[in-house]
Order: structure tokens, then sequence, then C-alpha cells
């Protein structure tokens, strides 16, 4: 999930780039297009995600995460993020998704080129969580998915530590009334209290998670590679096995809800690379109780940049092989189903059995699109037995009867 | 064509003499005489386009004026619907510091913030740069402003579609913000992009040694004149880095919610002023009196340019006797021509509305700096862009059509209808004239007994809208009184033209020969000149008159602001500063005096409109109170039992005005959670004031337990240098230029002011007389174009060109001169009108009536420039032509 957002960033970050483009005064007035047609001609989104980095710290395979420090915010990092997507269902039965994230953008890097910043008393106080004078730009995304409706809101805040930030102990992330709580320094347990209304529709739900699970470190140690060469990286970790119960405001009353959520981390200074599209993420739980990260990074003229990691509560992890992924439904442009054939890394040395994963993987609500001031499609998913690539019968990890339920995730597709 | 139809056409002919096959085909369609007529008139305009120039342009200038006005005012009226402050959306509730502080404290917005409202938090305040150019600072959160521009919840279900990509509204975010720089405080300030050019054009911004940067941001922004800084940058400039002066909440919640969050965020209600949206209802209201002199201009400018059309009219009929004459021999209706000519009218008049609605949209446009300008200054709105609607157009269009239709087709009718035998006849002409003149001298007089009877009910019937709560009819009331005058005064002047050459006559002192000639010719001139003559009477006099409604208003502001400000040096240090400041200047040798001013929003119960009325209480000390208050009226003895420490109060004119206040009554009001009465004791001046303001004394207001800390001061130091003493002020007591300021330099402030308050009236009336000057011109080059004959007739004779100038040149100039000495007795009565009734009924101001000169001859100067000009054209293009062309010209 982290891995797609960071993809994500890529489009989301079209209108963080219009923000980032606004912070380094270098854009021309932009609008938003098709993000494809932005990126083809986007000098200026390649100058923001590969150019003036000078001054923000980079990620390295060598930096260690430690926690509870790394939960908190990296300040001189250029993105990060906080980002909760749950499977839930309500005590009549009905599956819907929820989503929420909190973003965190540095306008300005903490020591830039000296001609920069002519008044050091400035940039001083700039660096302090609570003045007016602030580096950082906070904001807020949140939705409520069900088979027939998705209600997305935003918030923005400046960075000052009474209005939007994150971090201490015990931990919050919080921006205006929008908040996760946890109980101490860790992440769980934790509430995530969430309320908009707005002229098109009211959006509210409270929850209590918690997570018995090791937090998982993705790509290596927490060093998520984004492209081929590793120009590109992020440090990324999860949380995907969160069990949430609560309650969620539907169709004006409040219904309990109860089921499983995932939590990513992620922060970086370079997400993209030039030709890079956008990205398609999945973060699915599978029945057998094992949960897979999976993501694409499209490229024009070029092979998508696939990376796959199946994860098990106790801490197990397994990377995965993308054999293919190829979209079997659209929806307004976006690919809302797909089928998706993965193979274990090791398998075919070590037994040569069951050493295939075939999903099909399809929207609970097609229209699930995230018509904020970025837009990108971020829903629930439902998982069933997908088709063998190859001929041989399967006998995956997934016991299945034809097109049989076995397992839910979300989905985030960017850059279309 | 059947012989039976020929048969027909034959017998139904009038004159059978040079009946053509055509005309006979013709009249067997009734609409062929029409479609015929209005051919022959295509014609005649081919051959003298000037007739239809003449025409065109009097229906542009007429819709020019009335579209822009009209852009300008729907555009005002909407911008108070949908906005009060840049960068915001409309607020439902404003929040204010109570009991007399002057700011909040930030934790009131984050704790606000926390409850989930969206919130717009704000810091004002005057920034003074390096070399002492100052600016009103509205600092606001830059991303709280963008976020609400952009921000909206998206929903999709069925049925209902998702907003497409892009369609999100014009934000900030679009423009080309350095957010990185705004939010880290660097000297950057927004500005809208025709102001930012304004401000550059004076040279670049310097604050303590930094340069400031200059963003131009999009006029559809709404910035208006306001100088924007992110909290960041603002909170530095103002040194006010715990501070805010309002917040804004935007969510659309009952009050009493709003209060029950108030509560739950651990807030005291007390320590707010709660001020309500309103929608923009009290800004309407507020301002109806401008918009509504505004479009009083407008409508006089459109009868001005009415004017010139029907003069256009009337000298292409003229031009066209014979013609018409002869269509009718022709065997052509007399409806079928009527019916072309009004064809040919209403294609003119769409053609003109159409071009003059462009024009004035254009217009409308440029004006709008103007207008906003005075909006903001004089009622603290600003002006958002708008947008015109087709409804516009219709509307000038109808108008234009409708008027021109009622004045030309009597006109018409009477010609078409002359009889065929008695071809072209003055005689019947000059009847008419007579008769319409007397006609028109019965209408004025009545008119003007009228104005002279409500003039006289006046103040009767203003007490008595007042009484009924219907305050918001003086304006128009007022204004109605100008406009009875504004009809009768050119309905003077047909008749006091057709008296000038019977008054030169008599008079004896014009030789025989051609000055008796000119003299006769007069006579015959006037009346076709007296239609453009009265035009340029209500140009002339609306001009002369809102200049002296200008300079009256300056020199009353001068002598007010020179009683108003006894001191020398002002300090308003804020809250916080402010009792160490009076420490530290309490012994201080420089200073001869210092004096207190205390502030707070009060409400005053059960008078007015509303259940309750805001205002504003402030106290001085006694001297102050003594020496500055400009008082209107008093009464003595509760003046003296004020000065001696009673429960008395002064209120300003305006809320005397507004709330039919008079001395003696005794006032509820509730201040800082308490309930006072007070007795009225005075009525003071409050000149370039809006709102409502009281003033007690300052023991008053301890005995109240109102917040003891002033805030402001004013010091006397005797005979010193008050600029460079605040200068060193500033420094030493650690103020920032901001906080304090010479006397001269706020008489500087307020006089540029309120002198920007009257611009946009003022340019409206040049405009006017712009109009009516390029009547004139064309009412006067038509009726000289029209005298070709008669004065090649007399160059035949002998007399010489410079000769026949001479006389030209007397004869206008008469009439110009007779118009210009009417319209300055109607200026001086509009003038009047204005100050007295309109200003003091719609503002609550009363002004010293300044009548000046030079506005007036500069005014009579170009009615008589473009006299001369209309004048010398026709005469210079007839020195080019051979004399028998001229000759040959139809005579009148």
């Amino acid at each position: 999930m982290a891995f797609c957002k960071k993809i994500k960033t890529l489009p989301l970050m079209l209108p963080i780039m219009l923000l980032l483009a606004l912070l380094s005064g270098c854009g021309e007035p932009v609008t938003t297009q098709t993000q494809n047609s932005q990126i083809q001609d986007s000098s200026g989104m390649g100058e923001l995600m590969s150019g003036d980095i000078t001054g923000f710290d980079k990620v390295k395979p060598t930096t260690a995460l430690s926690f509870p420090a790394d939960h908190g915010p990296h300040n001189n990092f250029r993105q990060e993020w906080w980002y909760l997507t749950a499977n839930l269902t309500t005590a009549s039965g009905e599956p819907l998704g929820l989503q929420w994230t909190q973003f965190r953008v540095a306008l300005k890097p903490l020591n830039p080129a000296p001609e920069q910043e002519p008044d050091p008393a400035l940039n001083q106080a700039a660096q302090s969580d609570n003045s007016w004078q602030s580096r950082q730009l906070w904001f807020a995304h949140a939705a409520v998915t069900r088979k027939n409706s998705h209600i997305a809101a935003e918030r923005w805040s400046r960075g000052h530590g009474a209005l939007a930030g994150a971090g201490g102990s015990p931990f919050a992330v919080y921006l205006s009334d929008w908040r996760w709580q946890s109980q101490t320094e860790a992440l769980f347990p934790a509430s995530l209290a969430v309320a908009h209304s707005g002229d098109k529709g009211t959006l509210a739900y409270r929850l209590n998670l918690s997570s018995s699970s090791p937090l998982q470190l993705q790509g290596d140690k927490g060093y998520s590679a984004k492209s081929a060469d590793a120009g590109l990286a992020s440090h990324y970790y999860s949380a995907p096995f969160i069990h949430i119960e609560g309650e969620v405001l539907l169709d004006g009353s409040w219904q309990q809800v109860r089921g499983q959520g995932w939590l990513d981390r992620e922060w970086s200074s370079a997400f993209l690379g030039l030709k890079q599209q956008g990205w398609d993420w999945f973060a699915l739980r599978l029945d057998d109780g094992s949960a897979l990260m999976l993501f694409a990074l499209r490229e024009q003229n070029a092979k998508s940049f696939t990376h796959a990691n199946r994860m098990w509560p106790d801490g197990r992890s397994q990377k995965l092989e993308v054999i293919s992924m190829s979209p079997s439904d659209y929806h307004q442009g976006y690919p809302v189903a797909w089928q998706l054939n993965l193979k274990d890394k090791s398998a075919g040395e070590n037994n040569g059995t069951g050493s295939e994963l075939n999903l099909k993987v399809e929207a609970l609500n097609p229209d699930a699109r995230m018509a904020l001031s970025m837009q990108y499609w971020e829903g629930p998913v439902r998982i069933s037995r997908g088709d063998s690539k190859s001929d041989s019968d399967n006998k995956g990890d997934i016991d299945s009867k034809s097109d049989s339920h076995i397992g839910e995730g979300y989905m985030e597709l960017t850059g279309y | 064509m059947s012989t039976a139809r020929a048969g027909k056409c034959m017998s139904t002919a009038r004159a059978g003499k040079g009946m053509s096959t055509a005309a006979q085909r013709q009249h067997h369609r009734p609409l062929h005489g029409l479609w015929l007529s209005f051919r022959v008139f295509l014609g005649h305009y081919r051959r003298a386009p000037l007739q239809a120039g003449a025409i065109l342009l009097g229906v542009i200038l007429s819709v020019v004026l009335l579209t822009a006005v009209k852009s300008i005012n729907e555009n005002a009226r909407s911008s108070y619907r949908e906005a009060t402050a840049p960068l915001s959306s409309r607020a439902a509730f404003t929040l204010l510091p109570a009991g007399g502080k002057a700011y909040l404290d930030d934790e009131v917005y984050f704790r606000l913030s926390r409850q989930g409202l969206k919130l717009m938090p704000r810091l004002n305040g005057v920034m003074t740069d390096d070399s002492g150019r100052r600016f009103y600072l509205d600092g606001i959160d830059i991303i709280a402003a963008t976020s609400i521009a952009a921000s909206y919840t998206s929903t999709s279900a069925p049925g209902t579609s998702t907003p497409a990509p892009g369609t999100g509204p014009a934000s900030p975010l679009s423009a080309n913000l350095d957010l990185g720089s705004l939010l880290t405080g660097a000297p950057v300030l927004l500005l809208s992009q025709s102001q930012l050019e304004k401000v550059s054009a004076k040279g670049a911004l310097k604050l303590k040694g930094q340069a400031i940067e200059l963003i131009g941001l999009d006029d559809a922004l709404g910035l208006g004149s306001a100088t924007v800084a992110d909290l960041a940058f603002a909170k530095q400039a103002l040194e006010l880095p715990h501070s805010l002066s309002s917040i804004e909440v935007l969510d659309n919640i009952p009050l009493e919610t709003f209060k029950q969050q108030l509560s739950a965020a651990g807030i005291d209600e007390s320590s707010l002023d709660i001020l309500q949206g309103d929608n923009g209802a009290a800004l309407t209201e507020l301002s109806g009196s401008f918009h509504l002199s505004l479009k009083a201009m407008g409508l006089l400018a459109f009868v001005v340019g009415l004017f010139i059309a029907y003069n256009g009219v009337r000298y292409s009929l003229m031009k066209r006797t014979r013609l018409l004459l002869q269509l009718r021999q022709l065997g052509v209706g007399q409806r079928e021509l009527l019916g072309a000519l009004v064809l040919e009218l209403m294609l003119m008049v769409i053609f003109g509305a159409a071009i003059g609605f462009a024009l004035g949209l254009w217009l409308g446009q440029g004006l709008m700096p103007l207008v906003s300008m005075t909006l903001e200054q004089v009622y603290g709105a600003r002006l958002l862009p708008g947008h015109w609607r087709p409804g516009w157009f219709i509307e000038a269009f109808g108008l234009s059509a409708a008027a021109s239709l009622f004045a030309c087709i009597p006109l018409m009718a009477r010609l078409v209808a002359t009889p065929l035998a008695s071809g072209r006849h003055q005689a019947a002409n000059q009847g008419f004239d007579v008769k319409m003149q007397r006609l028109q001298l019965f209408a004025a007089a009545a008119l003007l007994l009228l104005a002279l009877i409500i003039t006289l009910f006046e103040p009767g019937v203003s007490q008595y809208l007042r009484e009924q709560q219907l305050t918001r009819l003086l304006p128009l009331y007022s204004l109605g009184l100008i406009a009875l005058v504004t009809l009768a005064a050119p309905l003077l002047l047909p008749s006091l033209l057709a008296r000038l050459p019977a008054l030169f006559g008599k008079s004896g002192v014009i030789r025989p020969g051609l000055g008796q000639y000119l003299i006769a010719e007069l006579k015959v001139l006037a009346p076709p000149m007296s239609l453009a003559m009265m035009a340029m009477l209500l140009a002339l006099s609306a001009n002369i008159a809102m200049t002296t409604l200008v300079v009256s208003f300056e020199g009353t502001l001068k002598v007010w602001l020179n009683q108003r400000l006894h001191a020398d040096i002002y300090l308003r240090p804020g809250d916080s500063h402010m009792p160490q400041v009076m420490a530290t200047l309490e012994n201080d040798s420089r200073i001869s005096a210092s004096y207190r001013q205390y502030s707070s929003p009060a409400l005053l119960n059960g008078m007015g409109e509303q259940q309750q009325t805001r205002f504003r209480l402030l106290a001085r000390d006694s001297i102050s109170v003594r020496e500055t208050s400009t008082l209107k009226t008093f009464d003595a003895a509760l003046w003296q039992a004020m000065q001696a420490g009673g429960r008395q109060i002064l209120i300003n004119e305006p809320m005397a005005q507004k709330l039919n206040l008079r001395l003696g009554q005794r006032l509820d009001i509730t201040v800082g959670g308490k309930d006072v009465s007070l007795e009225v004791a005075g009525i003071f001046y409050d000149h370039g004031n809006q709102q409502l303001e009281t003033l007690i004394e300052e023991t008053l207001w301890q005995q109240l337990g109102l917040s003891p800390i002033p805030m402001s001061l004013a010091l006397s130091c005797n005979g010193c240098d008050a600029e460079q003493l605040a200068d060193t002020l500033a420094g030493e007591l650690e103020l920032s230029r901001a906080q304090i300021f010479s006397q001269q330099n706020i008489k500087k402030i307020a006089i540029s002011m309120f002198g920007r308050t009257f611009e946009i009236t003022a340019s409206l009336g040049t405009l006017t007389l712009l109009v009516a000057s390029i009547g004139l011109f064309s009412a006067l080059s038509m009726l000289s174009a029209s005298r070709e004959n008669p004065l090649a007739r007399l160059h035949a004779l002998g007399v010489s060109r410079s000769e026949l100038l001479l006389m030209s040149a007397a004869q206008m100039l008469l009439m110009v001169l007779a118009t210009a000495l009417l319209a300055i007795p109607v200026a001086w009565v509009l003038g009047y009108l204005l100050i007295h009734k309109v200003i003091l009924l719609s503002f609550g101001w009363s002004l010293t009536m300044d009548w000046q000169w030079l506005p007036v001859f500069s005014a009579v100067g170009a009615a008589l420039l473009s006299a001369a000009l209309a004048l010398a054209w026709p005469l210079w293009r007839q020195s080019r032509r051979p004399l028998i062309r001229s000759l040959q010209q139809e005579a009148n």
C-alpha cells in the first residue's frame, strides 16, 4: 500500500505537485488535466520529483528503522504519510471500506542553499513545531465506500503543533478534529475519529484499532526500491493485521462495524522517475490468514516496475514474483478488476508444489474515485480464485473452488 | 397579375400621375409599401450616413452608461452576498474580542479548530515600510484560505455524477503562490494584479532592511485593494506573535450549535463578540443609497443619450420631408410609411444597443477599481469580479426601444400625416412648437411646485418614515426630490431660448441689416436646438453639482479633522503593551499632556428596526471629550451633568439619523455583560464614518467596570516636531511605526481616503458631461448642415464668409450661454439637495456647502468648446464645395 501510495504520490502528487510547484515558485499555472498528459509533458513534475531536492534528506539502504521514533514525522524528507485502509462489515452484514490518510509535505528543506534563506532567524523559527512559521504542509483524506456509494473528504492545514502534526507520547496523528490517538508510544492500541460534513454528504467514523502482529518492514528492511535501477526509493513499513471495531455513520445513523485494517507508513524525498505514469497498488488479505502487498509502477514504453510481498501475522514474509497483472474491466478509465498471477520466487527450486498464486480482484464499488483536489481511485476489493497462467492445474496455497471468495482488501489506482 | 387586381390598384391609387407599375404591384400586398419605403430609406442613409450615425451615436451613448452602471451595481450586490472578505467564503459568524480588548488569543483559534470547524483566522493592522509607506495588512492563514476555496466533499451514489476533473473552483492553488516562502514567514505580500501595478509603480518595499516581495494574484480572486499576507509574516510585521483580530466561522451552523461547540472547546462565550453573518443584507442596505445614486447617474446619461438619438431622428425626418411626400404621392399608405419608419428606428436601436452594451460592459470593467475603492473605504465591502447576464441586454434594449418609440412616433406620425397638398409649411410646425413650449413651461412649473412642497414638508415626512422604521426609504425619497428638479429644469429651457431673440430685438442694440437677420433666424433655430440644449443643461448642472458635493465634503472634513485631532501623537500599542507604555510615558518631560481612549462593542436595546442594534462605545478622558467632540447639538444641562460624572452619553450624527435619536432620550445599553441606561447629552459630527459610535467619559467607563486598559493614547508635546518624536518614541517603546502616528499623518490618510470616496461619482459626472458634449456637437452640426442653403444664399448675396462665421458663432454662443446661465442656478439647487438631503439622509453626515466657480467655468467651457467645434465643421465643409451645391441643398 505504501508503495502504491508512493506511486500514488505521483498522481496524488499532482495536486501536491501543484503545491510543490507553488512552493518552489516554478509553476506555470497548473490545471488538472488527465494525469497521463501531465506526466508526459511535465518537465515540471520531473523537476519536482527528481529536481530540486537539495537540502532534503535522502532515503538510504543503510538506514535502520527504529520504533517508536519512526512512527513520528521525518520533517526533512519531502513527503510522508500515515495510511489506513479497512474492510469492515456492519452488524447486518453489509461490506464497506474505510480510508484515512494523513500526508505531510515539506515545502522547503531545512538547510537550503544559503542565498535562498536570507534571514536565519526566520528559518530557525520555522523549525519549531509550534510556530506560525513552518516549512510543513499537512493534509488528510478520508473515505467511506459502500457497494453503491462512495464519499470522500479532505482537510488541509499549515504545520503548527496546535493545528496538525504527528508524534508525541502517547502517539497521535491529527489534523483539526481528525485524529489517530494511540494509548502509548506504540501505534496500537489506538482510536481513530474522522468526521466531515459538506454540501454533498456527511462522512464520519470512530474506530478502535488493535494489533498483536509485529510490524512488517517492506523491501529490504524498510528500504523500498521504486525503480529497477534503485535510484528512487522510500522508507516503508506496514501493519497489515489490524483488528478494528467501531461505528460508522451510514444514512444518518451510527452503525456498529468490525473487520480488518491495514496501516502503511512511508516517507521519502524522491519517488518518481520521469517516465513513471502512476501506480496500481493492492493490499490484500487472504482467507488463509496471509496478506499480500503488491504494487506496479507503470512506465511509458517499458515494463512496469513491480514488487510483491506476502506476509503472515507471526511476522514471516516472502517476496513473490509478479508474472502478470492484467486489467479485466474498466470504469471511467480506471481498471477496476484485475487478474493477478504471482509466483513464489524460491518455489521452483524447492519443491515445485503450490508455487503459483492466481487471484481475481474486483472492486466492491467501481465508482470509488477520490474526486478531491487530487484525483485518484481508492476502494475496497473482493478476491476470488483466478485463472492459472500456466497450463498445469493450480494447487496454490489457497484451497479453492472455482469463483469462490478467498479474501478482501484495498486497491489504489493513480495516474489514469 | 390579374386585371381585376390591377383595377383595384388603380382605383385605390391616390395619384394617377406618375404611378409606376412597380407601385401598382406593391400595392396589392399590404407589406409591400412598407418594404419599398424601407428600401428607399436605406438608400437615403447610404447617401447621408451621418444622419444614421447621429441616431446610432445617441442610442449607443444612452446604453453605454446605463449598462456600465448596471454591471457595477449588480456586481457589487452579488459580491455582498457571496463574500465579505478576501480569500474566504461567506462567514456564518465572525468572532471578535469582547469587553474592549483589541485582540483574540491564538488559543481560541486552536481550540475551535480542534472542534473540526471550518475557520479563517485574521490579523489586521497597519504596516509601515522603511520608507514610511503604510499598508493596511490583512493577515490570513493562507492554507485555511486556499483549502476553503478548494475543499469539497465528493460523493458518488446511484444517479449522481462525480464532478469531472479540473472543475474545482478557482483557488490560489491554481495561482503561482510560493507557499514555502509564505509559510516560513518570508516577507511576501499578495495583491490583486491591478493593485500590484499601482504599488510597485511607487518603488520597491522594504521592511527592516529586508526587501518585501509582492505577488500579484488574479483579480478574479477578489482581493480588491487589500494587501494580504500569511499570518507567518503578518504576525512579525505587526509584532503581534500570539494575537488574532478576528476569526471567521465558515460552517453553516445555527448559533446554538456553535455556542455548544464553544463550550465543548472550553471557551468562555462572554470573552467573544459573536457577529452573525447576514448574507450581505446589511451591506446591501448600507450601500443602497450609493448604488441608487449611481443608477440615477446612469439614467441621466440614458436620457441625455436619448436626446441625441431623438435629435438625430428629427433631423433625418426633416431631411426626408420631400421624400416622404413623394412616397405618399406614389401611393404608399400612411400606415405602411409609419411602419417602415418604425422598422428603421428599431433596427438602429438594436444595432446601437448592442454596440452600447458591449462598450458599457467594458466601461463598467474600467470603472470597477474606482467603485471598489469607494465601497471599501466607506462600507468596508470588497468587490468580486462578476459576470454579465443576458437579461441586462434585454433590459437596456427594451428601455431604449420603448423610450425612442415613445419619443419619435408622434414626430413621425405628424410628418406622415401632413396633408399632401400643403407640402412644406413652416407655420404649422411653428404653431406646434409654441404649443409645446407652453405645455413644457406648465409641466416645469408643476414639477418645481411639487419639489418645493416636498422640500417644505421634508422634515415631517422623514420624521414619519423614521418613526415607521422605513429609514431605507429616506434616500429614495430624497433622490425623488432631485429627480423632480432634474426633470423640471430642462423643460424651462425651450421657453427661455424662445424668448432670447425677443430680448435682443427689444433691447435696440442690434443694428438693422445682418444683425436683425441674425435675431430673426435665431427664432427659427431655437426650437430645434432646444432638445440638445436640454441634454446639455442636465449634464452641466449634474456635473457642477457633483463637483460641489466633493469639494464641500473635503472642506468639511478638513475643518472637522482639525478640531477632532487635538493631540500631536497617537499611540496604539495593543493591550499587552499598553500598561508598560503608559508607565514609561508618565514622567516623560517631552510630553506635556496625555489623553486616553477606550473602546468596546456594545448593544442598544429596543431602538431601530432590530431588537438590538450593534454599535461601538468609546470613552475618553474629560479633557478630550470637551476638546475633541465637534458637537452638532447638545443639551446644556445634560452636557454639564456629563462633565460632572453623570450617566450621559454623546452619540454620533449617523447614529442619531439612523435610529432617530433625540437629545435627552434614554438609551438602554448592554456592554461588557452589563445593562446600563444613559441619557443622550449631545450629537457629534462624525464625517466619513458610517458606523454607529457613542462617547462617554472615562470616569463612567471605569464605573461600568469595563477594561481598564485604553485602546489608544494621545500625546501632546508643546511645539515639538511630532513626526520626529513619534520616530523616537517608536524606538524607545519598542513599537512599530504601525502603532504610532503623528497628527499630520492621520490627516493625510483620512483626507486621501475620503478623497477617493466620491471619485466614482465624479467620474460618472464627467462621463455624462462628455456624452452631453457629444450630443451638443451632433445637434449643432446637423443644424448647421441644414442651414447650408440659407447661408449659401446669404453668401451669394454678398455676405462674406467671415461675416457668416461670425453670425453663426454669435447665434450658437448665445444659445449655449443662455443654457449655461440656466445650468448654474439649477446646479446650485441640485448641489444643495445632494448635500443637505441625499448625503444627510443616506450617510448621516451634514456638510457645509462650498460653492466654487472654477469647476463651473470649466464645465461651461467644455460646452462652449464642443459648440465651437460643431459650428466650425459645417462651415469649413461648405467653404470647400461649390456654392451652387449648397444652394441646391434641401432647405428646411
